[in-house]
């Protein structure tokens, strides 16, 4: 086993410091959804790390990310979280940029610079790769470093595809966005939706303790309503790639039987929609000897997460843990739904991510609180001397299913948190014994 | 005039009567005020240039509640399990700027301003702020809420909420 770093890793101001130049430096961070800036001019405000980035779509199409700064006194050049614009004009000098980032316009331009002013190098500054994975923007601000693909890895990719971005029209953002803080620092929150399923039975005991009837059952999961199914862990570690994690990887006809109940009461298309998708996935997992029918949760490296894949009437959700100092977090969230899905089916994944896992959820506020306890214990002068314990699952070695991508575990492990935290000390320089 | 006055001075004693059932966390009395057709909807506040984006799919509300749903979301503070609430938060609601915007015999609508100071775990103290649209159905038991539309100020929540507003 590891040692596992101190608590300091999660309140310590100069190791955040370095974090937010190491790890946020280094990585792919998610900036945005193309479905969100369809047509020239539309942009969306984000952070990489602790910077304001903006995600415009230029005059060709082509999506740029450009940090939200201007070069001459450093005020935000965009004061918006999204919309759509000709370009970006600073409030205070008047400095005004292109779509594509480019210092376009210099109040006083001839009279107070002259003709050798390099206006071609005051763009905006921008991360030097750009690069997206159906529909998901993703920068970064390392010229080297693995593709956006290497980066996610063969064998993540092989779920994402199967069981997120299966759908032939694919994922389109809901309008609203849940923005919310927590007073946590961010990795906390990255290892408890990478790979923490063993938090779920006792923090959120209260929505499993709910009657079954039909007021309840609106807002189950389908797997919550199939007691059959079997749910494994998985993480992907690998030399070329940080680690990632998923959770809840079921297994059993359990959660496509729930579907399938909830849609016929829902609609004739519904039940159609869902049984094509059952079909699609059905092929998709064709001629393997272990055949998953869908994962819920999980975290890429280093701080986006997702949830609500496990369940056809759950709408898909974006999380990224923004970091605000290391002991607060901002959350932002974004929830999305299949394209293809028939508009009473949309409103219903609406409505149960809307109940669960969400700013004003059942599920989403009480993590909250466990954090906030968390915090309020992290460093005063005895408990900062303890550690805190990352043992579960330690003696799981290998696969439990060699025949799928991955490490496929049995959940109640804290393999992935460890994978975390050594590739976190390895980029760090602080190596783990 | 004065059947103006007196109508705005009903409403605010039923406002006072459902922060005063809510701040002593006597949920299933409040929701005996929430009518069986109510909609209880809060959208996330967010900043925009221009139109709306063009979209047909249903929008990511914090709360898009009926009935039901209200009352699942009480259940399940009931179980005692429910972390955000056990143990139970001090609250303390204000609710105030009572303009009536429009009264027949059968319906009220109204906007109020709200604030909510919650308490929880010694000195986290979170305070929301906001405004709503209420549309009140006159029946011979009183008010009852028949649609809130609520906006909070926040335009990133201090915290996750928990609480009915």
């Amino acid at each position: 086993m590891i040692t596992m770093p101190g608590t300091e890793i999660y309140w310590d101001p100069e190791i955040y410091a370095r974090e937010m130049d190491v790890v946020f430096g280094s990585a792919w961070l998610f900036v945005g959804h193309e479905s969100t800036i369809p047509n020239p001019g539309d942009f969306v405000a984000n952070y990489m790390g602790d910077d304001p980035v903006i995600v415009v779509r230029d005059r060709s199409g082509a999506i740029g990310v450009y940090l939200n700064r201007c070069r001459h006194r450093g005020n935000k050049v965009c004061l918006y979280d999204s919309g759509s614009t000709k370009s970006f004009r600073c409030s205070y000098h008047g400095w005004t940029y292109g779509l594509d980032g480019s210092l376009a316009a210099v109040p006083m331009l001839d009279k107070g610079y002259g003709a050798d002013f390099p206006r071609a190098e005051l763009g905006l500054a921008a991360p030097p790769r750009v690069a997206s994975y159906h529909g998901l923007i993703f920068a970064s601000w390392s010229v080297d470093g693995p593709s956006l693909e290497a980066y996610l890895g063969d064998d993540l990719r092989w779920y994402l595809d199967t069981f997120a971005f299966d759908d032939p029209d694919g994922l389109e953002v809901l309008p609203g966005r849940h923005r919310y803080m927590i007073p946590a620092n961010w990795k906390l929150l990255a290892e408890n939706f990478g790979g923490d399923m063993y938090h779920f039975a006792s923090t959120h005991a209260s929505i499993l303790m709910l009657g079954r009837d039909e007021r309840s059952d609106r807002i189950r999961t389908s797997g919550d309503r199939a007691a059959e199914t079997i749910y494994h862990s998985l993480e992907f570690v690998h030399p070329s790639h940080p680690p990632h994690g998923i959770l809840q990887l079921s297994f059993g006809e359990g959660a496509n039987e729930g579907d399938m109940e909830q849609a016929k009461r829902l609609s004739p298309a519904a039940a159609e929609w869902v049984k094509e998708r059952h079909a699609r996935r059905a092929r998709l997992v064709a001629g393997r000897v272990s055949k998953p029918t869908a994962f819920h949760t999980g975290t890429i490296w280093p701080n986006l997460s997702f949830n609500g894949f496990g369940s056809a009437f759950y709408a898909r959700t974006l999380v990224q843990w923004q970091p605000r100092g290391p002991e607060t977090t901002d959350v932002w969230q974004w929830a999305l739904v299949e394209k293809s899905a028939p508009q009473e089916v949309k409103e219903q994944m609406a409505f149960v991510l809307t109940q669960r896992q969400a700013a004003a959820g059942m599920v989403a506020p009480d993590d909250v609180d466990n954090f906030q306890r968390m915090r309020d214990v992290l460093h005063t002068t005895r408990a900062a001397k303890l550690e805190f314990n990352y043992d579960l699952g330690g003696s799981q070695t290998g696969t439990l299913m060699p025949d799928l991508p991955g490490r496929v575990m049995d959940m109640a492990t804290e393999s992935y948190h460890r994978s975390f935290y050594q590739y976190w000390g390895a980029i760090m320089g602080r190596p783990l014994a | 005039m004065q059947a103006e006055v007196s109508l705005r001075e009903q409403i605010g004693a039923f406002y006072a009567l459902e922060t005063m059932l809510l701040d002593e966390n006597r949920l299933r009395d409040w929701l005996e005020l929430i009518d069986e057709d109510v909609r209880y909807v809060l959208p996330m506040r967010e900043t925009r240039l221009g139109a709306p984006r063009e979209s047909s799919a249903p929008i990511f509300y914090l709360y898009n509640d009926d009935k039901d749903s209200l009352i699942t979301r009480v259940a399940r503070l009931e179980t005692g399990m429910a972390l955000v609430e056990s143990p139970v938060s001090a609250t303390q609601r204000l609710v105030t700027d009572i303009h009536v915007i429009d009264s027949g015999s059968a319906l009220v609508d109204v906007r109020s301003s709200f604030l909510v100071m919650q308490a929880r775990d010694e000195q986290n103290e979170t305070t929301f702020a906001g405004r709503r649209i209420d549309r009140l159905k006159i029946t011979p038991d009183g008010f009852r809420v028949l649609r809130r539309d609520m906006l909070l100020v926040h335009y990133v929540l201090p915290r996750t909420i928990s609480m009915f507003f």
